[in-house]
């Protein structure tokens, strides 16, 4: 297999090793599914944080299911397979294999990666904080996922969007008591926010 | 209310603390002690020792030392001296775009019982942030955050502790007496500089100086006020003459042509003036333009070479051998494309030569993956430092913006005023004309009346100016009286001081300006029994150190307890002769219990060697820059030679 620089995204290679590999005990492994959304959840938090998007390194899609995808991911865990650090099996859950440690290592090493891993693990955390669906169930309620199945696939992260998460920023840290750096109470904060919003919406 | 009995207590500088101050960019949180009465940070040029002392000054004072001061009075000095945007332009280029919201310095004052540590934000207009004042045991806070006025409170406190007046006082103090720096002001030859600081020293009161301020700026208003009615009484007296000359034979009104000359050259000025300032600007923008755009090249750039490099380790030769095809053949012993068994072993030879087992091509080698890893984390880093450059402009850009359009609206209004001038009073530039005999009789009793009006305000002027300038005249007495007792201790201190460095007998008194629109002091100073009425009779070094002994003396006068005088490479065009005598006189000050914080560069070397041996180790202390910045070639040539110069003064101490 051979890649084309320039559709080929280290960011999106790391990403995908670092949620294969850190998933949490009770709910590893990820399903590709999961995967995307997870690296979808860090990519919301890093945007949260006041980064910008074009900084992620890859984008992501709406899928026509209703979920978030990234082309740069999908080639990523292709590669990742390739290279014998990860596998996928039947039920589309990706394992991390015994390679896997050792490549993180060596790329934790590279700054710009080891700072991505602040909001991976928060996404991560997420998991943890409130069940996978609640997590999936926020991040469909948002606005930019509520066409789901609707109107077919379309890019995430709109400019209003962001301009819609930096409000909700300070609107969360005013309600927290002010700017943290324990970035996991402001994002299930922030995910409870949807999912209240999506039930007002529903009722 | 105190008096010269009870002189004003100067505070003496503990310690200086900058953060994310990057124009020293290797040590941007520089802090500096100061235990010992001799201090000198000392580098080469250029590497930032008059920003330390200026910004020390603003940390003290609020307000940035003009370089080109002028002074006519405190108050109008801690005004002009003390705006924000002074602060902001004289830090812009030394602090960068995304440091300037945070950078601040920490000074710590003391006196004798009371300890103040006050931090303001440079480029902010919020100034003084917080402050802590501590007396015995009793530590009393206050912070913007907290919502306190700090800046009122710090003045406050500094009053209370140093028997100031008020504030403008103090700033003058500061930046006029206490500080000899890189501007090289002289207040021996600034009659209005040297009132207020004789007010200050010798003054019957703690008032006297602010007294006698207000009455000579009220003195030279009401001067003022008589010349301009003077002026325009005789620009009607001219304005008459022209129109009987006009009733006698006519001729046209080129006086008034003049003066609309005059405005309309005013006003094109202006025009000029704010159309440089927008094509300054413009030029200013255009420059940042272009350097986003280059660091924006350069950053796309490396992130290609990145995600090349990155794409190259992980789609190199090893991956053949986790082909699913290559994998099946090998592991089930059967060529995945024609179904051929017992050919494994040799697809796995051929993969370990490095070989297609498809189409037998030979694959590159890829460097070592530890190498690849190196220049990644290079390309990593070099793009985080572009990303920084990148923030660094994006922010001066977002500042050039709003300053380019108010350049653009300051054009505006100066171009529609100039086109509302021509369409009106300009309008008339040679359309004047005389429109009849019996409107113009009529014209010359007008302006008869108002020659006479003017007259009358003229003169109410002058009586007004006189009746201050007896009023000063008698403060001023007072003050001279004042000076005569004290000068039995300050004359001789001066004399001892300068004497140290010149060599001869020097000797001073002070003057009362004499005239009807005249008032003040200035110094009279007196060398080897020759008069010098101006600086320009003194050598370079001579005017420099004479003037550093006056402020020593001053200082002394002033406070109540010890000073600190602060200092840039004092040098000049020092005579090698001169050095050993110039190191005697700042020892003979700090020998009286005062502080010293200077700045020296190689070229102070010598008198620093000679203020060091007469000093010792427990009276002086030295701090090198070279660690705090970084060098250019010619600041680290000068570096170099430092090194020597540094050991020499080392040892001196020792």
């Amino acid at each position: 297999m051979r890649f084309e620089p320039d559709s080929f995204s280290p960011h999106a290679f790391f990403d995908c090793l670092a949620l294969a590999l850190r998933a949490p005990q009770p709910i590893a492994p990820f399903t590709i599914t999961e995967l995307h959304l997870f690296a979808y959840l860090a990519c919301l938090l890093s945007v949260y944080e006041g980064e910008p998007v074009a900084d992620w390194g890859y984008q992501f899609a709406l899928t026509g299911l209703g979920y978030p995808f990234s082309g740069e991911l999908d080639s990523a865990m292709q590669a990742l397979t390739l290279r014998r650090h990860i596998e996928v099996d039947n039920l589309e859950s990706v394992l991390p294999l015994d390679s896997a440690a050792l490549e993180m290592a060596k790329l934790e090493e590279i700054p710009s990666f080891k700072q991505r891993l602040r909001w991976l693990q928060t996404s991560l955390d997420c998991s943890l904080a409130m069940p996978v669906s609640v997590v999936k169930s926020a991040v469909v309620a948002r606005d930019d996922l509520s066409g789901a199945g609707v109107g077919g696939p379309r890019p995430l992260l709109s400019n209003a969007y962001v301009a819609r998460v930096h409000g909700e920023r300070e609107a969360i840290e005013s309600a927290l008591g002010g700017e943290s750096s324990n970035l996991l109470a402001p994002a299930v904060a922030w995910l409870s926010m949807y999912i209240l919003q999506g039930r007002e919406l529903a009722a | 209310m105190t008096t010269v009995d009870q002189p004003f207590k100067l505070p003496v500088i503990r310690a200086v603390r900058l953060s994310d101050f990057d124009l020293y960019k290797k040590q941007p949180n520089a802090e500096v002690t100061i235990e010992k009465p001799v201090f000198c940070l000392i580098g080469a040029n250029g590497l930032g020792k008059s920003t330390f002392l200026s910004t020390l000054n603003f940390g003290i004072t609020g307000a940035i030392p003009d370089p080109d001061r002028t002074f006519r009075s405190a108050n109008e000095y801690r005004v002009e001296a003390s705006k924000s945007t002074r602060a902001k332009d004289y830090f812009s280029g030394r602090i960068s775009e995304t440091k300037r919201p945070l950078a601040t310095v920490t000074v710590e004052l003391a006196w004798e019982s009371t300890t103040i540590v006050i931090t303001r934000y440079l480029c902010s207009e919020d100034g003084a942030c917080r402050m802590e004042i501590t007396r015995g045991k009793d530590v009393e806070v206050l912070s913007t955050e907290s919502g306190d006025d700090v800046e009122k409170g710090y003045q406050m406190e500094v009053l209370r502790e140093t028997n100031i007046p008020n504030f403008a006082q103090f700033t003058f103090l500061f930046h006029f007496v206490l500080t000899f720096d890189e501007g090289r002001h002289l207040i021996m030859w600034d009659d209005r500089a040297i009132t207020t600081a004789l007010y200050l020293a010798f003054g019957s009161d703690d008032a006297a100086a602010a007294e006698a301020e207000k009455l000579g700026r009220s003195m030279e208003r009401e001067s003022s006020r008589a010349r301009n009615v003077r002026f325009a009484a005789k620009a009607v007296k001219d304005k008459i003459k022209q129109l009987e000359r006009i009733l006698e034979g006519g001729e046209s009104d080129s006086a008034g042509e003049a003066e609309l000359i005059e405005r309309f050259e005013a006003m094109t000025k202006a025009v000029q003036n704010a159309a440089n300032m927008v094509r300054n600007k413009a030029a200013e923008r255009e420059a940042a333009d272009l350097q986003w755009a280059d660091i924006s090249a350069s950053v796309t750039d490396k992130q290609m070479q990145y995600r090349q490099l990155f794409a190259e380790r992980v789609g190199g030769v090893n991956v053949i051998e986790y082909h699913p095809a290559v994998r099946s053949s090998i592991s089930q012993d059967c060529c995945a494309v024609c179904q051929t068994h017992g050919v494994g072993s040799g697809i796995e030879e051929r993969v370990l030569r490095s070989e297609c087992p498809l189409c037998a091509s030979i694959i590159t080698q890829q460097p070592e993956g530890n190498q690849i890893l190196e220049r990644l984390k290079d390309l990593d880093a070099e793009i985080l430092e572009l990303r920084k450059e990148l923030e660094n402009i994006l922010l001066l850009r977002q500042r050039l913006g709003p300053e380019h359009s108010s350049a653009e609206d300051s054009l505006l209004a100066a171009r529609t005023a100039l086109e509302f001038f021509l369409e009106g009073d300009g309008n008339k530039l040679s359309l004047e004309k005389p429109q009849g005999s019996a409107w113009l009789n009529q014209e010359v009793g007008n302006f008869s009346k108002e020659y006479d009006r003017l007259n009358k305000q003229a003169k109410d002027h002058r009586k007004k100016r006189d009746e201050i300038h007896n009023e000063l005249r008698q403060v001023e007495k007072n003050l001279r009286e004042r000076y005569d007792r004290a000068s039995e201790t300050f004359v001789p201190r001066f004399r001892q001081l300068a004497e140290q460095f010149i060599g001869l007998p020097i000797d001073v008194d002070i003057e009362q300006r004499t005239g009807a629109e005249a008032a003040g002091f200035r110094l009279k100073l007196t060398i080897d029994g020759q008069l010098r009425l101006s600086a320009e009779r003194l050598s370079e070094s001579q005017r420099f150190f004479v003037d550093i002994a006056l402020r020593m003396a001053l200082s002394e006068s002033i406070t109540g307890g010890a000073s600190s005088l602060l200092i840039d490479t004092p040098e000049g065009s020092l005579d090698i002769a001169y050095e050993a005598r110039a190191g005697q006189m700042f020892d003979t000050f700090a020998r009286a219990g005062n502080y010293i914080l200077m700045t020296a560069n190689l070229r102070s070397s010598e008198l620093l060697v000679n203020l060091a041996h007469l000093r010792g180790k427990a009276g002086m202390s030295i701090v090198r820059m070279t660690e705090w910045a970084e060098l250019t070639d010619v600041q680290a040539a000068e570096e170099v030679r430092l090194d020597k110069a540094f050991k020499v003064i080392s040892d001196a101490l020792a």
